[in-house]
């Protein structure tokens, strides 16, 4: 081979040398944007999870908010009142008070279910039928709403054992708080 | 003769660096997915929805009274009352009612009809080493619900709801 030939070779050569290095840098950058990108829509998904949980918890947080209230609490009526405990004779007034409160609360709809111990009837709370009942609706809007949004609640009463009314007692069931958002998007 | 040999070093030069490029590849994978797996040990999620219940069920007034025919504990005095061995008023002994109230409470409350994504649950109460009640029911999972750090607990209730 004459010079010139090797020189027009390694040139040549060359030339696919860069051309291989640029197609392997490509091919390395397109693998790692693929790598980003998965990690990408991997953050992103677990992002809207996250809102979503954070929205719920806030929702919970609220409603404990609102047990805590002085319309609801129990405050120091009770002797083992702590926090998420809510007076049910309060309740039974408030039920019939609630039109004046408006949009106090910022909610659609405020009911409070008993699920401890169980009761073999579904009966809406009144006054006739008090304490033996299920559940008690203290505000209700007539709008679109949102589904329910639950936590859990001490309902506390002041009642008389045995129909003797020196003997004082205090009775605590297990409840659930459950309220709903009106539903705008509908609305519009 | 001299050239085909340079060509051929630097061919396996090439193939060198091609094989160091795959190896570092490799590791950065093994990396991202050893740290991937392991964070899909153990996850406690903190719920409120879990301390409330915790706080409503403490005061929750059981059937069992205790110096006389009206004076009904609570979970937090029955639990107290458990570990001292007494019994209630009616002769039954205080731990037989803790631990019946107990299931009854968790099994309306926690049910896996009401909740699509709830597997199991369990509910311990330890007090001084000894365990006084361990509730279980379903399977368990990876991923639960328990109280958040911020509850008040002097109890020390080990309380775990199950998801999938």
């Amino acid at each position: 081979m004459e010079i010139a030939e090797y020189a027009v070779f390694g040139r040549r050569l060359g030339q696919l040398k860069i051309q291989q290095m640029a197609f392997m840098l490509i091919a390395i950058m397109i693998f790692f944007v693929l790598i980003g990108m998965f990690f990408m829509v991997y953050q992103v998904s677990n992002l809207r999870a996250k809102a979503t949980e954070l929205e719920e918890q806030n929702a919970r947080k609220l409603i404990s908010k609102l047990a805590n209230s002085p319309e609801f609490s129990c405050g120091r009526s009770f002797r083992d009142g702590e926090v998420d405990c809510v007076d049910f004779d309060k309740l039974m007034i408030l039920k019939d008070q609630s039109k004046n409160y408006g949009d106090f609360w910022g909610v659609a709809e405020i009911q409070i279910e008993k699920i401890y111990p169980k009761l073999l009837s579904n009966v809406t709370c009144s006054f006739q039928n008090y304490p033996n009942c299920r559940d008690i609706t203290i505000y209700n809007e007539k709008v679109n709403k949102k589904s329910y949004v639950t936590n859990y609640v001490a309902l506390c009463r002041k009642d008389i054992y045995n129909r003797e009314e020196t003997k004082n007692i205090e009775v605590c069931e297990l409840a659930k708080i459950k309220i709903r958002y009106e539903n705008k998007e509908i609305a519009k | 003769m001299k050239k085909v040999r340079v060509y051929k070093r630097r061919g396996q030069e090439e193939m060198v660096g091609f094989v160091l490029i795959i190896v570092l590849v490799m590791i950065i994978i093994l990396v991202f997915l050893a740290f991937s797996v392991n964070k899909k040990g153990e996850k406690e999620i903190e719920s409120y929805e879990v301390d409330s219940f915790i706080s409503a069920m403490k005061q929750y007034t059981t059937k069992c009274a205790l110096t006389s025919q009206y004076d009904y504990r609570n979970i937090v005095h029955l639990i107290k009352d458990c570990s001292q061995g007494k019994k209630c008023y009616d002769s039954k002994d205080s731990c037989e009612v803790l631990e019946r109230e107990l299931t009854g409470i968790m099994n309306s409350s926690w049910s896996s009809d009401d909740r699509g994504g709830m597997v199991g649950y369990s509910l311990a109460i330890i007090d001084d080493g000894e365990t006084l009640v361990n509730i279980s029911y379903g399977n368990t999972s990876r991923s639960f619900l328990g109280p958040t750090k911020n509850v008040k607990d002097d109890l020390k209730i080990d309380m775990r709801i199950y998801t999938k």
